[in-house]
This record gives structure tokens, sequence and C-alpha cells, in this order.
């Protein structure tokens, strides 16, 4: 397809490499910034949630504790089982 | 010989690794500089400003990248949107102004007038020549980056290389 004396097509392939510069770095900085880890936020809703749970069904002295560890966020988990566990009980035996 | 592409792809997908893009950018920006400077006449700052541009949108479309294409020509295309999308916000002069330039021996300055004579194609004669003859991709992944089969890749790459013999042949002739 290209004539081997082409001197356009030679001019074409003649495409230097372009040293980095500081190109790298400027596209960096432009990158958005890194998106915050949901996961600890997830965890904390979860656990403030399962304290509050508790505290409405378990009764006052436990509420402090379980809003206390559940803000704790990874304790969050745990604890919103076994307050859901309590609310359940608690709704069986109001329904009784 | 480091990671492959696909590997660094694999780690900025999986957790956000800065490193691994960086990594990507410094293999690859040469060749999209490069095209961008032609498709762009030969203007180099509005051709790395595509370039960044081309890059920050890859980081933001790299999960919907699934591998079908290599990662150069899919980065390709990225750069040929991004220069079609400007060219329709601002269509360019004919001639760009060159502005004051560092004097340059025979060779830098025969690129530049290359790069210059861009400015005379037709948009789609433009994206087949800088695709064509881009550092690493073959003319069917040029045809890919394009968005065109290969014939019509090569229809507009003979009309092109045609147009810059005509502007540019007798200049060499005359030097």
């Amino acid at each position: 397809m290209t004539d081997p004396h082409d001197t356009i097509d030679d001019a074409l392939r003649g495409s230097p490499y372009l040293d980095d510069g500081n190109f790298t770095n400027g596209v960096m900085g432009a990158l958005p910034p890194r998106a915050p880890r949901r996961r600890g936020a997830v965890l904390l809703v979860a656990g403030v949630a399962a304290g509050l749970l508790g505290a409405a069904t378990l009764g006052e002295p436990l509420a402090a504790a379980f809003v206390a560890i559940g803000a704790t966020g990874t304790a969050g988990v745990l604890f919103l089982g076994t307050a859901l566990a309590a609310g359940a009980g608690a709704l069986l035996r109001w329904a009784r | 010989m480091g990671p492959s592409d696909a590997e660094l792809c694999a780690r900025v997908v999986a957790s956000d690794d800065r490193h691994a893009f960086a990594a990507l950018v410094r293999r690859h920006q040469s060749a999209v500089r490069a095209v961008l400077r032609r498709l762009c006449a030969g203007d180099a700052a509005l051709a790395d400003d595509l370039s960044q541009e081309t890059f920050v949108r890859a980081w933001r479309g790299l999960r919907g990248w699934r591998g079908g294409a290599r990662f150069s020509t899919w980065l390709h295309r990225i750069a040929v949107n991004a220069w079609l999308s400007q060219a329709r916000k601002a269509p360019p002069p004919a001639v760009l102004d060159p502005g004051v330039q560092e004097p340059a021996d025979g060779r830098v300055e025969a690129r530049r007038d290359l790069e210059r004579a861009f400015a005379f194609l037709r948009p789609e004669e433009r994206i087949a020549l800088a695709l064509a003859y881009a550092q690493d991709l073959t003319h069917e992944e040029a045809a890919e980056a394009a968005g065109w089969p290969v014939g019509t890749l090569k229809t507009h790459l003979l009309r092109g290389k045609e147009k810059l013999r005509q502007r540019l042949v007798p200049q060499e002739g005359a030097a």
C-alpha cells in the first residue's frame, strides 16, 4: 500500500518519542479525589441503629452500652444481629 | 518488563491504585500526545490539554473497559473523541499561527511543517493519518479506534496523504 520512496510516508512514520516531562504528574493531579471509604460509614450507621434499637427494646441500662459499642463501627455488625434479635423478641412479646 | 496493561488496569479497578495508573500514563503518554499533536495540527499546548483529558476520562471509564480491545486502542479512541468534542466546540482556524517557537534543526522543522499541514485536512483524514501512523497501532486497531471499517480508514488515509503530498512536496523541492 505504501511506496518505499514516499517521503510523506517516511515523514508520517517518523513520530518521535515525547519525553514525559511533567505530564504524568499533571494527569495524576487532575484525577478526581479518592472516594471516601463508605464501608466504615455504613458500619457506623448500622452500629448506631443497632444501639438505638437495642435501647428501645432492652431498656435504659443496656441502651448506653449498645449505642457506645455500636458507634465503634466494626463492632456494629455484631451488635446489629443481637439488637435485631432482641427487637424481634420484643415484637413477639408485644404481639402476644 | 513490568506488569501488563491489563494487570495495571485490574489493580486500578480493584483498589484505586494510583501508582498503577501513573505507570499506564507514563507508558502511553508519548503515543497519545503524538496523535493529538497531529489532530491539533501542531498546537502542542492544546494537544497536551486534550491528552490530559484523555487520561482523566480513561480513569473514570476504566471499570467499563472489558479488555475486548487492547488498552492502547481504547485509549486512542478516547483521545479521538476528546479531540472531536473540542473541535465541535471551537473549530480550529484553517491555518494556525505558529507563534514564537524555538529554533529547530531541519528534522524538527519538517515535523512541525507536517503537523501544521494537518490543518488543511478534513477531520476524518486527520483521524485516519494520525491513528494509522500512531506509535503502536496496527491498521485494524486504528480502524477500531476510529470506529470505522478498515476499508474506510484506508480510503481516508489515501486521500489525506495525497493532500499532504500536494502541500508539502513542492516546499521540499524549493528548499
